[in-house]
């Protein structure tokens, strides 16, 4: 079942000497309960791939659909509800909202959506991601690892149709990162998520289902593998 | 579940000490407006409550009713205050026959008097034939009356009624004499109708035939409270229509007119266009105080947006914020300023006579009127961070780079080699950063300029008026209260002095006596237009105990005065003619002739007494008088004895003690003094002394609100330092790291305030001084010879509280980060 199409996207900033080509004709689907990873160098395109797929950074051209939803056909306030209830977000720096706690950050979506939270399935997650002792504490009492956690856990919370991770372990040691990215996948299998994530590291590009590489703005390579 | 008020409610709680300060521009705000607006207001209605005082509680009276009408407008229900049948004329009161002009006027009823009065001895006629006399009465009539004597009025010399109802012309052929029972004495306010002159009698019942002015009110017990009536177009409408429904002239009480309407409404006007003014301030405050807060949470929202918050949520949160901080202001300044106004009308009317009567106005319309006034401020300050979070794009607010990309072109084209050469690099550094965002950097530094400006200047004035009221001959006379003494007591001439003496802050005393005269100007043979000087003052000193200087001799000689002698001071005075007519060119030696001065206009009854010899010209008047316009005659007691002889008066009954009081005396003992020997005491210095007292209170209440807009500034200086800090947190780490200085990064930080108030203080003085200036040549077109004084210490308190404020600030912002 088809979760997320892109048709075509191009991403163009500035204009004549200025004006680079971020992302470059690309078309792409993810199905249901995918780990598809997007790698590639340093100004290959794919934050900006992530950002358009995300429905956050509309594309110069071409159309997203996220289940079966044209993103940037809707106006911003559906877009942000569209966003709330079908997109996940992870990002390298956690962004949590300091002045919540664990628990209220991961509950965040769903406030923000008029939704009264399903405690069990907010304990849940809570538990999986190993937070149980941490629910009440701001994020500037949590290391990186934890606070990446709380930021997988609000990305869960909605039960959305795709989360988007922007290199999720980027802020952390190898050993803190797969932890995360172990406790992610855990997190995917057991709640049937969608993942699209974005990584410079190879051993974590592995762990996906599906790589895509991408050079200047376009896919060079769309690699689906087969784990044992 | 978090929501956007928990959300907004922990954002407040988050970054305390930012939300206080918003807190207390809020509650600031709120208090200036709510007290100022009380202030105004409270002066607006009690000037009107004493007039309601002074004019009466009734709406309207209507003239010549007689006893159908009057009885028709009872069953109406048409409250009857009063009804008057007053006279007016000349005549004789008294056993010592004094003479003088009054007003009778006859009232039915005294229990729901239209007028206030105080009964200060016995109590209101309640039988007729009572009489209830005006207490300066008392003194003409002397001690020999006692309340329940019997009253001799005799009425002579005006054609006018001089009892109820009746048409007799009373001349002087024809007198009429009545005689009433005195049933007490009564005082009314100043400037009240009922204040000289006038006696209140008890009328008999409504006879048939009598007209009457009925006084009345639309209301059962009167009305007492101004603040408390509402529609005056209605209350003239139904004071007019009753008068047209019974063929009566109706004079509607100007306090109950419509126009009444439109006078509320200009000092609600009034109050709204200061609680812009001060709102306008306060918006920017605010305003700057989110904007801030904005910038500080551009990553959250940015994450909020990505995780799917739409921008009206994130509006909403602010606004939230907005509301919390606008509601719990709004209840600290209504708190506070409720206390503080209970406390200064409380406190201060023992020590100022302007509150004295003030009131303090609990009209709904002026409580939430303000109230809503304030939160739309809150409000308008949340325009601009509503259209910043509109224009937020959640990838930028992610990366947050936006402003930093912004500024860099412009910061590369400044430099502060002035500055760097005054204050180092710290100095250039903050010209630099100042530089980044000129605009900022004006508004701040105009916005102090503004302030210095009016402080200093309305100071300056303020200095200049209250000079004016210490100007020679008004607070440094040598005498400046006087007692008019009656002749019993001239008797007691020493032990009344002694008495005086024993009162503190009492100098100079000096007996004398004083009465008009004419004086025949040809008499002088010296002036050829033949003007006759109408009035003139004739003082009689006992001699030697008022100390003549030398000095003060333009001719002749000072010495003992013989009976027939005088001194005549030099004193210019406009005659009938308006044109200026002088004595100065008397020469010693020269003789006055006087006339006795009568009351009838008719020359030819004049009679000529005793000539006056002169002996010296002086040049100023005795006394310091400066009220007086006449010139003015010096004899000795022994000459104005004989004067007074020849014409068969006492020369007791004009006796006067001049003395000066200084600002420690206190004037009720005085009075006292006064009261128990029955004289009269007239304080010159009073007028001055309140007119001082106004003027404190008015640079005392325009000085508070100028530091309370000063203090409100200080929150934006306050913000404006924290969100330069938080913008440039970046910059200052890198700083830090390349070897600057926690002293050096306080130092460019306090000089970036300083540099505001430095050229505001230059700026503001230069503007001030010129303000005040010309303040001055506006006010010095009455004649004085006051020069314009600098206002030092104003200058100082601006610089010394403007610098103490920028380093609050300064560091305040600092500390958090």
């Amino acid at each position: 079942m088809e979760i997320l199409k892109a048709e075509h996207l191009l991403k163009v900033y500035g204009e004549n000497e200025t004006k680079v080509v971020a992302v470059n004709d690309i078309s792409l689907t993810v199905h249901k309960g995918e780990f598809v990873a997007i790698v590639g160098a340093s100004g290959s395109g794919k934050s900006t791939l992530l950002h358009i797929l995300g429905g956050v950074d509309a594309p110069t051209k071409g159309k997203v659909l996220i289940d079966g939803e044209d993103v940037y056909s809707l106006k911003d306030e559906k877009r942000s509800i569209l966003r709330r209830r079908k997109v996940g977000f992870i990002f390298q720096e956690y962004n949590l909202l300091p002045i919540l706690t664990v628990e209220e950050n991961i509950k965040m979506p769903l406030s923000l959506d008029g939704k009264k939270p399903e405690e069990a399935y907010i304990n849940e997650i809570i538990q999986t991601l190993g937070l149980e002792d941490r629910r009440t504490h701001l994020p500037n009492q949590l290391s990186g690892g934890q606070q990446q956690r709380v930021a997988i856990g609000r990305a869960l919370a909605n039960r959305p149709s795709i989360i988007f991770a922007d290199e999720p372990t980027g802020n952390l040691d190898k050993k803190n990162g797969y932890e995360v990215l172990g406790l992610l996948k855990k997190s995917l299998q057991k709640f049937s998520q969608t993942l699209v994530l974005i990584t410079h590291d190879v051993e974590i590009a592995n762990m996906a289902d599906r790589i895509i590489r991408i050079e200047d703005g376009k896919i060079i390579q769309d690699e689906v593998r087969a784990h044992d | 579940m978090i929501n956007e008020r928990k959300l907004a409610f922990k954002y407040l709680c988050k970054k305390k000490r930012r939300s206080l300060s918003t807190l207390f521009a809020i509650a600031l705000s709120m208090f200036i407006v709510f007290v100022s607006g009380n202030l105004i207001m409270g002066a607006f209605y009690a000037s009107k409550q004493a007039e309601l005082i002074r004019n009466g509680n009734h709406i309207a009276y209507l003239e010549e009713m007689n006893l159908e009408q009057i009885s028709a407008l009872e069953k109406e229900g048409v409250v009857l205050c009063a009804l008057e049948n007053s006279t007016y004329f000349m005549g004789k009161m008294g056993m010592e026959d004094h003479e003088g002009s009054f007003g009778f006027y006859y009232f039915e009823d005294f229990s729901n008097f239209p007028f206030y009065y105080e009964v200060v001895q016995g109590k209101t006629p309640e039988k007729p034939g009572e009489i209830m006399i005006n207490e300066m009465w008392k003194y003409f009539l002397g001690e020999d009356y006692e309340i329940g004597d019997t009253i001799t009025v005799q009425l002579t010399g005006m054609e006018l009624k001089t009892e109820p109802n009746q048409e007799s012309v009373v001349t002087e052929e024809n007198s009429i004499t009545r005689t009433y029972t005195l049933a007490g004495y009564y005082r009314c306010p100043e400037y009240s109708w009922i204040e000289d002159g006038v006696v209140m009698v008890k009328d008999e019942p409504r006879k048939e035939g009598n007209t009457y002015r009925v006084y009345i009110t639309s209301e059962e017990e009167g009305i007492e409270d101004i603040e408390s009536v509402e529609g005056f177009e209605e209350k003239e409408d139904w004071a007019r229509n009753l008068g047209e429904k019974y063929g009566a002239k109706v004079e509607v009480n100007w306090l109950f007119e419509k126009s009444q309407s439109e006078e509320t409404a200009m000092g609600y006007c009034l109050v709204l266009i200061f609680a812009v003014f001060i709102g306008g301030f306060a918006a920017i405050v605010i305003r700057n105080s989110f904007v801030i807060s904005i910038v500080e949470r551009t990553r959250d929202y940015g994450m909020l947006r990505c995780i799917g918050a739409s921008k009206r949520q994130i509006r909403k949160i602010a606004f939230y914020e907005a509301v919390m901080l606008g509601i719990a202001g709004e209840v600290i300044g209504l708190i506070v300023s409720y206390l503080f106004l209970y406390l200064v009308i409380q406190i201060g009317k023992e020590h100022i006579s302007f509150l004295e009567e003030f009131k303090f106005v609990q009209r709904p319309v002026l409580i939430f009127g303000i109230c809503l006034i304030v939160f739309l401020v809150v409000l308008f300050g949340l325009l601009e961070p509503t259209r910043q979070i509109n224009k937020l794009n959640p990838l930028n607010a992610l990366r947050n780079q936006k402003d930093v990309k912004k500024e860099k072109f412009r910061v590369k084209r400044r430099r502060g080699f002035l500055v760097a050469k005054l204050f180092g690099v710290e100095g250039e550094y903050a010209y630099k950063n100042l530089m980044r965002n000129r605009k900022r950097f004006i508004t701040t530094t105009a916005s102090c300029v503004v302030g210095v400006t009016f402080f200093i200047g309305t100071n300056a004035a303020f200095v200049y008026s209250e000079q004016m009221l210490e100007e020679p001959g008004i607070a440094y006379a040598d005498y400046n209260a006087e007692l008019y003494v009656h002749s019993w007591c001239m008797d007691s001439e020493d032990s009344l002095k002694e008495e005086l003496e024993s009162i503190k802050g009492i100098s100079n005393i000096t007996f004398c006596y004083q009465e008009f005269y004419r004086i025949d100007n040809e008499s002088l043979k010296r002036k050829e237009d033949g003007v006759v000087v109408k009035t003139n003052y004739v003082l009689a000193l006992d001699e030697g105990k008022y100390p003549i200087e030398k000095e003060s001799v333009e001719k002749g000689e000072i010495g003992e005065l013989k009976p027939g002698e005088c001194y005549v001071i030099n004193w210019g005075y406009d005659d009938e003619k308006k044109e200026i007519v002088e004595i100065s060119d008397v020469s010693v030696g020269d003789k006055i002739q006087l006339h006795e001065l009568i009351l009838a206009e008719d020359e030819s009854t004049e009679k000529t007494i005793s000539e006056l010899k002169v002996k010296a010209v002086l040049k100023e008047q005795p006394f310091a008088n400066t009220y007086s316009y006449y010139p003015v005659l010096v004899m000795s007691k022994e000459g104005f004895q004989a004067l007074c002889e020849e014409q068969g008066m006492s020369y007791e009954e004009y006796g006067k003690i001049h003395f000066k009081m200084d600002k420690n005396c206190d004037t009720s003992k005085v009075q006292e003094l006064a009261d128990k020997y029955g004289m009269l005491f007239f304080d010159e210095m009073k007028d001055a002394r309140e007119a001082a007292e106004q003027m404190k209170m008015a640079r005392l209440v325009v000085n508070a609100i100028l530091i309370l807009v000063a203090l409100i500034s200080s929150v934006n200086l306050f913000n404006s330092m924290e969100s330069n800090n938080i913008l440039r947190e970046k910059e200052r780490k890198i700083m830090r790291t390349v070897g600057m200085s926690k002293k050096q990064y306080r130092k460019m930080i306090l000089l970036e305030g300083m540099l505001s108030v430095i050229i505001a203080l230059i700026l503001g003085t230069a503007l001030g001084l010129a303000f005040g200036y010309g303040i001055y040549n506006i006010m010095v077109l009455t004649e004085n010879e006051l020069k314009f004084a600098v206002p030092v210490e104003s200058i100082v308190f601006a610089g010394v509280g403007l610098t103490l404020l920028t380093v609050l600030s300064c560091m305040g912002g600092m500390k958090e980060e």
